[in-house]
């Protein structure tokens, strides 16, 4: 009973920014929650060893990114750009927040993750190769790409992204 | 151009202050509910997939018609032998107990022949040693129950190869006491490769195989 309290305290701790940071890369906030419930249900699925681990949210994101990952792979395969985006449920947001967001679906999902793990979820360039087991060197040259992307996207030009 | 990491990160602040209260949380005892049901369906699958494996282990030992240890029993499809009566009983009562049913025991008697060619079959044996040999080295085949002075002819196939090409070795001739050997030197360019080897009793008609792996 106390493994299954400590769950729901560190459930509620952290699920709201884990939604957040894979509506970064989902671009949908109904398709990242989704993503993030699941994590959690696997998570609890082997919650005695998670909870040993120093940053069992880490690992909850992991997941959610693969399995948002998987999900737009198979959706990039059903629907077209425009459909997606066109489909792709807006919460409420600001004008600028809008445009923010839209921004953000133009790049490839490779780009929103590292930004999202870069600036919602403040890790380090160190911390987000570790978790996405990639070079250093290959998450600075990302993390640089999908900047220069999302300016060229807020300035209203069209940047192919590499 | 490249955005700066102060502007992207206040949008991302913003993004972030915007869509929290917008997040709707799932009930944790359903997140928990799902993860229970999660691990039955994990255990499910364990268990079919050992149950599979058990399975595919259990049809492939009962499959097998060739005994890996080198000697075999001869492949038969007969019915296994009737036990025999017990000596004891006078053969006149089973003459009268089996009088009135001779007409439905008439097919019985027919299929009840092969079985006693079985019998005699099983004393048909044949192994080979050693079980694994290199090019060039001599193997033995060796075994029994052939009748005396009968012929027995060899020939091997590759094992794990389909179609598999049929090789002859030269035959011999049972002894006295229905034993039987020759050596065969195998040929110095055979190839790493099991064959499976069969002996053929030409009296009484019998055959069995045993496998030989050819190392290097």
């Amino acid at each position: 009973m106390t493994a299954d309290r400590d769950f729901v305290t560190f459930y509620q701790a952290n699920h709201g920014r884990l939604v957040v940071q894979l509506f970064a890369v989902t671009g949908d906030l109904q398709d990242a929650e989704d993503v993030v419930q699941e994590a959690f249900a696997r998570a609890y699925l082997r919650w005695g060893r998670l909870s040993a681990y120093d940053l069992p949210a880490a690992w909850v994101r992991r997941v959610a990114f693969n399995l948002a990952l998987q999900g737009l792979r198979r959706a990039r395969r059903l629907l077209s750009v425009h459909d997606r985006l066109d489909a792709a449920a807006q919460p409420a947001l600001a004008a600028e927040q809008l445009e923010f967001a839209d921004a953000l679906r133009r790049l490839p999902p490779r780009h929103r993750q590292v930004l999202a793990l870069r600036y919602l979820a403040d890790l380090s360039v160190e911390e987000i190769a570790r978790e996405l087991r990639l070079p250093v060197g290959t998450i600075k040259s990302r993390l640089a790409r999908a900047r220069k992307v999302l300016a060229a996207q807020l300035d209203g030009r069209e940047e192919a992204p590499a | 151009v490249t955005a700066s990491d102060d502007d992207i990160r206040r949008r991302f602040a913003d993004l972030e202050e915007a869509l929290l209260p917008q997040v709707h949380a799932a009930d944790p005892v359903a997140v928990q509910l799902r993860g229970r049901r999660l691990r039955i369906r994990r255990a499910l699958v364990v268990g079919a997939a050992a149950m599979l494996l058990v399975a595919v282990f259990a049809v492939v030992k009962g499959a097998s018609l060739i005994d890996y240890g080198g000697v075999v029993e001869p492949i038969s499809h007969a019915p296994p032998p009737t036990p025999t009566p017990p000596s004891t009983l006078p053969p006149a009562t089973t003459a009268t107990t089996k009088a009135p049913t001779s007409t439905t025991e008439a097919p019985t008697s027919t299929t009840e022949a092969p079985t006693s060619t079985t019998q005699a079959l099983r004393g048909f044996r044949f192994s080979v040693a050693p079980r694994t040999a290199r090019p060039g080295q001599p193997v033995t085949l060796s075994g029994s129950g052939c009748a005396a002075g009968s012929h027995v002819n060899f020939s091997w196939v590759p094992a794990d190869v389909t179609p598999a090409s049929v090789g002859e070795l030269p035959p011999t001739t049972a002894r006295s006491d229905g034993t039987y050997q020759t050596t065969w030197r195998l040929e110095p360019g055979f190839r790493p490769v099991r064959i499976a080897i069969t002996a053929s009793c030409a009296q009484p008609k019998a055959s069995a195989t045993a496998i030989l792996t050819i190392s290097r």
